[in-house]
C-alpha cells in the first residue's frame, strides 16, 4: 500500500542537465553532474548524501549563491515557473531571491544581520515588497514569529539575532522567509543539523505544519536519513556529485535499489535489524576525489555488487515505477537482495 | 562483563566560573557537572546521552582527570585519581585515554601520523625507538590504517581516518577504559558504521571499557550496555541499554526518545508529543527540577526541589518526583 497520493500539481521547478564545476588551481571539481531534478507545487524533495557530494552546490545553483567563479554553469538550465533562472540577468534574480524563493541555513547567523532587531529585518521584506509603514512592518513580523511559535512575540520583535538561541534563530530566518508576498520554495540547507533534537523536533513539526498552511514546496537538503523519513515527500540521493536513485520516501526505505542507497540504510545503527547485534553492514572504503574522478560510476570503488563495465561508464536511467528510477548497472542484484 | 568495578564516580562537580551575560563584572557560576554519581564495571559500554551543554563532555574529562574537579570523588580500581601525585597520575594515563569529537582539530596538523600516533610512547618511554616503530605499524594495522601512509599528514586523510589515527594514539599505551566523546558524531553514516564496528571489534580483542558519550540516541542505542541520560549536570536517568529503551519514565528521557527522528516513514504519523521550549541556560538553572518548566507533568513541587535519583527497579534509577 502506499500511502502518499501521488502528487499530480503542477512542476513548480525543474534543473536539467545541471553540470557544475569550480576551477581551482589543481584542476576542475566536477562537483555536480548531469543534475535533473523536478519540485512540484505543495512537495517537500529532499535531498540527500554525504558530506561533499554536491548538496549546498546544487541548492545554491538555483539562487546563484555559488561564488562565480571559481564556480561555473557547465551546462544546463533550471526552470522556475516558466523561466530559465540560469538565463535571467542578476537583478531579476535578486528580486527572485526571499520573493518567491526563500532559503533557510544550518547556520541562521549567515543569513541574519547581527546589527538589526529580528522585527526590523522581517519588516524590511515586507517593505521591499509592498508599500507600507514601519510600523505596519513591524505589526506583521510579530504576526509571523507567532506564527513560527516564538514566545512573546511582542517583546522579541525587538531581540537582536545574538539575544536568541539557536532554536529561536532559526524560527526568525524561516519568518524572514515568510514574509514574502508569495512564499514559492523553500530550500532548507541543514536547517536543524546544529540543533538539539527536541528543538529540531519543533522545527521539523513547524515546517510540516506552514507548508499546509502556506502552500509552498520545500527543498531539504539533510545528511540525516532520520530527517528524511520524517520530512520527505520525495528523494533523491546523490552520491559524488550524481543523482543515483530518486524515489517517493517509502519505496526509498523499503525498496533502494541502488547498492549506495541500500549501504546507507544499512549503516544506520537504528536499523531494526540490528536490534541485539554488535556489528553493522558498513560501507567500506571512501569517497571518491572529485577533482580526479572518471566516468563511470563513483560508487564503484566501495561497491559489492560492482561489475566491470561500472568504472567505464555511468549507467542511464532504469524506470522502476513511475515514481522511482535507478542509475544503476547492477540494480537487480539489489533488487534480489531487497526481495529476500 | 564482570561485577569488578573498574570506576566509581561519587557525587562528583565541576563548576565554571564564567562573566554572566549583560551584566558588569559579574560573576556566575556555570555547574557543568553537578553531582553525579555512577558506577562503571570492566567490560561495560556506559553510554552518556543528553543534549548540547548538558555536561557529557565536562563528566568524561574530568572522570579521566584533564581537568581537576570542583568536588566528589572518582576511583580507578578503587584508587582515587584526584589524591595522586604527578607520577602516580602520569602512570595512570597509560590505563585510561580519551578519544575526541572533532578527527580534524583533535590531530597536530605539523605532524606525521607516525608521531602523532607514537606521542604517548615517547613521552612515557615505552620501549626502544625500534620498539616504537613496530608497535606504530601495529597499531596502524590494529585501526585498519595502511602502515605505508605513516609519513603523511592528517589532511591528507579523510575523515574516517582521521579518527582512526586518534584510535591508535588511545590504544598506544595498552588503557583499560576509554572515554569516546562524540568519537563517530562529525562522520558520514556510511563512515560512522565502519568506526563503530572497529570500536566493538577492539572492545572484544582487548576487553576495553567504554564510556560512550553522544548526542546521537541512536547511536548509543546500538554500542552502550547501559545508558544514563544527563540534563543541566544531573542523571536525570539510568539503567541497563534494553530497559532504558524500552522502559524509560522520566519525562526528559521521554521526550528525547519521542523527539529522535525514526528512520522509518510510516512511524511518522500518530507521533508527537514533541517538548515545546528551550534548553534553559546552565548559569541560572531552573529552581527545583532542571527540567519542570518544559515537563508536562510538572507538579508544585518539582518547582521547589530538586528530585533525588531513586532507584525504581534493580539497576534503574530516575530523578523524578512525578514516577
Ligand atoms: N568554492 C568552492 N571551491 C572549490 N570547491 C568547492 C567550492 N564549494 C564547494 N566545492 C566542492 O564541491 C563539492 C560539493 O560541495 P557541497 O558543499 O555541495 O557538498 P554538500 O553535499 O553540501 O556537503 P555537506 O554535507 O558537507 O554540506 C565538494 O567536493 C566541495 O569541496
Ligand atoms: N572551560 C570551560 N569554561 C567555562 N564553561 C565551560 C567550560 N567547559 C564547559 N563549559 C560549560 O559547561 C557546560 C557543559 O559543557 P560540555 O561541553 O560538558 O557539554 P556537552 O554535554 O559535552 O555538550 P555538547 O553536546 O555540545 O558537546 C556548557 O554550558 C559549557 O559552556
Ligand atoms: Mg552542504
Ligand atoms: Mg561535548
Amino acid at each position: 500500500m502506499k500511502d502518499t497520493t501521488k502528487n499530480t500539481n503542477k512542476v513548480l521547478l525543474s534543473m536539467e542537465h545541471l553540470n557544475f564545476s569550480f576551477n581551482i588551481q589543481r584542476g576542475v571539481v566536477k562537483a555536480v553532474r548531469d543534475l535533473s531534478l523536478t519540485i512540484r507545487e505543495g512537495e517537500t524533495l529532499t535531498l540527500v548524501g554525504e558530506s561533499g557530494c554536491g548538496k549546498s552546490v546544487t541548492a545554491h545553483a538555483i539562487n546563484q549563491l555559488n561564488p562565480m567563479p571559481p564556480g561555473e554553469v557547465v551546462s544546463g538550465s533550471i526552470n522556475f515557473k516558466g523561466r530559465d533562472l540560469l538565463t535571467l540577468p542578476m537583478h531579476e534574480i535578486e528580486a527572485l531571491r526571499g520573493t518567491q524563493i526563500s532559503m533557510i541555513f544550518q547556520e541562521p547567523m549567515t543569513a541574519l544581520n547581527p546589527v538589526f532587531t529580528i522585527g526590523s529585518q522581517i519588516a524590511d521584506v515586507f517593505m521591499t515588497h509592498q508599500k507600507i509603514s514601519k510600523q505596519e512592518g513591524l505589526k506583521r513580523a510579530v504576526h509571523l514569529l507567532d506564527l513560527v511559535k516564538i514566545p512573546s512575540p511582542e517583546t522579541r520583535v525587538h531581540s537582536y539575532p545574538h539575544q536568541l538561541s539557536g532554536g529561536m534563530r532559526q524560527r526568525a530566518m524561516i519568518a524572514m522567509a515568510l514574509a514574502s508576498p508569495e512564499p514559492g520554495l523553500m530550500i532548507a540547507d541543514e536547517p536543524t543539523t546544529a540543533l538539539d533534537v527536541t528543538i529540531q523536533a519543533q522545527i521539523l513539526d513547524l515546517l510540516n505544519d506552514l507548508k499546509s498552511k502556506v502552500n509552498m514546496s520545500i527543498l531539504l537538503i539533510t545528511h540525516d536519513m532520520g530527517v528524511v523519513a520524517e520530512m520527505a515527500d520525495r528523494v533523491a540521493v546523490m552520491y559524488a556529485g550524481r543523482k543515483v536513485e530518486e524515489a517517493d520516501v517509502f519505496s526509498i526505505f523499503e525498496e533502494p535499489r541502488h547498492p549506495y542507497t541500500l549501504g546507507l540504510l544499512n549503516s544506520l545503527p537504528s536499523n531494526q535489524k540490528y536490534k541485539g547485534a554488535r556489528r553493522l553492514e558498513a560501507i567500506d572504503g571512501t569517497v571518491p576525489d572529485l577533482l580526479t574522478i572518471g566516468e563511470g560510476c563513483p560508487f564503484c570503488n566501495r561497491c559489492t555488487f560492482a561489475l566491470p563495465i561500472c568504472s567505464k561508464e555511468f549507467p542511464g536511467e532504469t524506470v522502476i515505477t513511475e515514481e522511482h528510477s535507478v542509475w544503476c548497472h547492477n540494480h537487480k542484484a539489489v533488487e534480489e537482495i531487497i526481495a529476500k | 562483563m564482570s561485577d569488578t568495578k573498574l570506576i566509581e564516580v561519587k557525587d562528583l562537580a565541576k563548576h565554571f566560573e564564567v562573566r554572566a551575560q549583560g551584566a558588569r563584572e559579574d560573576k556566575a557560576l556555570l555547574k557543568a557537572v553537578d553531582g553525579v554519581s555512577l558506577d562503571i564495571c570492566e567490560g561495560e559500554i556506559l553510554g552518556i546521552v543528553g543534549e548540547s551543554g548538558c555536561g557529557k563532555s565536562t563528566l568524561g574529562k574530568t572522570v579521566l582527570r584533564l581537568q581537576e574537579k570542583t568536588s566528589g570523588q572518582v576511583l580507578y580500581r578503587g584508587e582515587d585519581l584526584f589524591a595522586m601525585g604527578r607520577v602516580d597520575m602520569k602512570e595512570m594515563t597509560k590505563n585510561i585515554q580519551m578519544i575526541f569529537q572533532d578527527p580534524y582539530s583533535s590531530l597536530n596538523p605539523r605532524k606525521k601520523v607516525a608521531q602523532i600516533i607514537g606521542q604517548p610512547l615517547r613521552i612515557h618511554n615505552a620501549g626502544t625507538p625500534a620498539e616504537q616503530i613496530t608497535r606504530i605499524d601495529h597499531l596502524m594495522d590494529e585501526v585498519g590504517l595502511n602502515p605505508k601512509f605513516k609519513r603523511r599528514y592528517p589532511h591528507q586523510f579523510s575523515g574516517g581516518q582521521r579518527q582512526r589515527i586518534g584510535i591508535a594514539r588511545a590504544l598506544a599505551l595498552g588503557p583499560e577504559f576509554i572515554v569516546c566523546d562524540e568519537a563517530v558524531s562529525a562522520l558520514d553514516v556510511s563512515v560512522q558504521a565502519q568506526i563503530l564496528n572497529l570500536l566493538l571489534d577492539l572492545q572484544v580483542r582487548h576487553g576495553f571499557t567504554y564510556m560512550f558519550i553522544s548526542h546521537d540516541l541512536a547511536v548509543v542505542e546500538f554500542i552502550a550496555t547501559r545508558i544514563l541520560v544527563m540534563y543541566l549536570g544531573r542523571v536525570v536517568e539510568i539503567a541497563s541499554k534494553d530497559e532504558l529503551v524500552n522502559q524509560h519514565v522520566h519525562p526528559y528521557t521521554k521526550a528525547l526518545f519521542e523527539a529522535f527522528p525514526v528512520t522509518d516513514p510510516r512511524a511518522r504519523k500518530g507521533k508527537k508529543q514533541i517538548v515545546m521550549g528551550d534548553v534553559p541556560s546552565p548559569i541560572h538553572p531552573p529552581t527545583g527540577c532542571h527540567f519542570h518548566p518544559r515537563c508536562p507533568y510538572a507538579e508544585p513541587r518539582c518547582r521547589e526541589q530538586y528530585p533525588p535519583l531513586r532507584e525504581i527497579s534493580p539497576g534503574h534509577s530516575v530523578a523524578c518526583w512525578v514516577v
